[in-house]
This record gives C-alpha cells, sequence and structure tokens, in this order.
C-alpha cells in the first residue's frame, strides 16, 4: 500500500499512513478529509525524546495540511513527544485536505534522542496519496 | 546408554543458564542502568557464542554413535544455516543493545529472545543424541551376532 510504509531502526519503528478513522486510506474522500497518522514505537528499554515533522516538498502542492497547532502551516507540521520506555505515540491531529490534481507525496521525518545512552537516530518515510 | 554425549549440548544449556544467573548478579552490583546494560550485553555475546560452539563440537557426539556421514553434514548443515545469521545478527547489534532493545513482536529483550533460541537448539541436539543411541545398535550387539551367525 504506497499510503502506508513504515520503516525501522534499533530501538525504534516507525508507521506513516493517509487515514480516515484509523483506516489506512490512499484517496481524499470527495466530501471529507483524511488525517496524516504517525505511529513511533519507542523499543528501547531507555526513555526518548520524539521530534516528529511532516512535509510535503511539491509546489505548487495537490495536497495541503490543515492543523490547529500553533507553528504548523499547510505545508508542514510539528509534533514532540517524550515517550517511556518501550511506549508509543501516534501523532493523528492534522488533516489532509486536496488542494489540486495529481498524486502527491507526503514525507514524515522522526528524530529520536535517547539521552541516557547519548544515542540518536533520524527516519524518514514518505507516503503517496491521491487527492 | 552413554552420557558423555551429551556433555556438549548440556555445557551449553549451561553456559546459557548460568550468563541469566549472573546477570540477575549484574543488576544488583551495577547501578548504573547503561553501564549494566553494557555489561550484560557482552556476557551475553560470550555466552551465546560459546553455547554455538558447544553445539557444533554435540554434532560429532552423533557421529560417534551413528558413523554416518550423511548425517553429519546434514547436521552440521542445518547448524551453520541457523548459527551464521544468528552470529552476525549478534555481531551487528551496537554494545548495549541485547540487553535495551526490545523486538516488536515478541515484547521481550533480544538477548533473552537468543538465549531461547539457542536453549531450543541444544534441547533438539539433546533428542538427536537421544534417537541416534536408540537407533543405532551398539557395537557388542553387532559383535554377538556376528559371533553366532559364524
Amino acid at each position: 500500500m504506497k499510503c502506508k510504509r513504515t520503516n525501522s531502526a534499533p530501538g525504534l519503528f516507525v508507521t506513516s499512513y493517509s487515514g480516515y478513522k484509523n483506516k489506512a486510506m490512499c484517496t481524499v474522500p470527495a466530501n471529507d478529509h483524511l488525517r496524516h497518522h504517525i505511529v513511533v514505537e519507542n523499543l528501547q528499554l531507555y526513555d526518548a525524546d520524539v521530534t516528529c515533522q511532516g512535509f510535503i516538498r511539491a509546489r505548487p502542492p495537490s495536497l495541503s495540511f490543515l492543523s490547529t497547532v500553533a507553528g504548523d502551516t499547510s505545508m508542514n507540521w510539528t509534533g514532540i513527544v517524550s515517550l517511556h520506555q518501550d511506549t508509543s505515540k501516534e501523532f493523528q491531529h492534522v488533516e489532509i485536505h486536496a488542494c489540486g490534481a495529481g498524486r502527491e507525496n507526503i514525507i514524515a521525518e522522526v528524530t529520536v534522542v535517547w539521552p541516557d545512552p547519548h544515542e540518536q537516530t533520524t527516519l524518514s518515510i514518505s507516503i503517496e496519496v491521491n487527492p | 546408554m552413554n552420557l558423555y554425549p551429551y556433555l556438549p549440548p548440556a555445557f551449553a544449556i549451561y553456559v546459557l543458564a548460568v550468563s541469566a544467573f549472573t546477570g540477575m548478579y549484574a543488576r544488583n552490583l551495577i547501578t548504573d542502568n547503561v553501564q549494566r546494560n553494557i555489561a550484560r550485553d557482552w556476557e551475553i555475546r560470550v555466552g551465546a557464542i560459546t553455547s554455538m560452539l558447544s553445539s557444533l563440537v554435540a554434532l560429532y557426539s552423533i557421529f560417534e554413535t551413528s558413523k554416518s556421514y550423511a548425517w553429519l553434514v546434514g547436521t552440521s548443515l542445518v547448524l551453520v544455516c541457523v548459527f551464521l545469521p544468528l552470529l552476525f545478527w549478534i555481531i551487528s547489534n551496537k554494545a548495549g543493545h541485547l540487553e535495551s532493545v526490545v523486538t516488536r513482536r515478541f515484547s521481550m529483550r533480544r538477548s533473552t529472545l537468543c538465549a531461547i533460541l539457542l536453549v531450543l537448539i541444544n534441547l533438539v541436539l539433546i533428542w538427536a543424541i537421544y534417537e541416534n543411541q536408540r537407533l543405532t545398535p551398539s557395537h557388542v550387539d553387532c559383535g554377538k551376532t556376528s559371533n553366532v551367525s559364524s
């Protein structure tokens, strides 16, 4: 499924998908919207600081984000969270709206810092969504 | 029943059990979480590699009983196919990760999964040695049979 992809690194598993009511869906419905879901799983037995970003890099875009969080724009959004050991967090507060034609790539970039063992890793996932 | 062939796989299980025991000791001795995980990680690496070597030695116990090259080659190939990826996987982990990272599917530490796998392999080897001894007629019996027929 091009609109649902996963990526992993030691101690980290990330899933990114466009979804409607927690189900992956690749096309924005006519009278409704999708949400950009990013699930971050901290598989290390250390606490982690997570920074999660969603981007639309194409200009002009055929999709746009709609977020209620200050600082987010129609082209990118940011979420941060501190995760305890062996826990997960799902970001799903950003809506995806159609604003053009043609498939669009939505990129998710997740950076995790484990302060205790001084480790850091960044994962990037690109999904494809139809307006 | 000859118990000597059982020594290598039994030793392999013993090494893994001792590793688990000293892990509890390390938990009491080292207060820093990161240092403790690194210490446990190295302990598990040494235990796993020793256990793998013992399992390979156990193959020759099976060969001693059966004198079958087909068995020796077959079981060697199976063990090498399991051990090589396992060895590369263990080596590929960063220091401390065997103890500090949990597997997503089984939600258990990587070190625990590795130990369970090695114990299972050695239990299968013990069963194989037992079956080999049961199915292979002893040399004394062969001698008696040949004497009677002559």
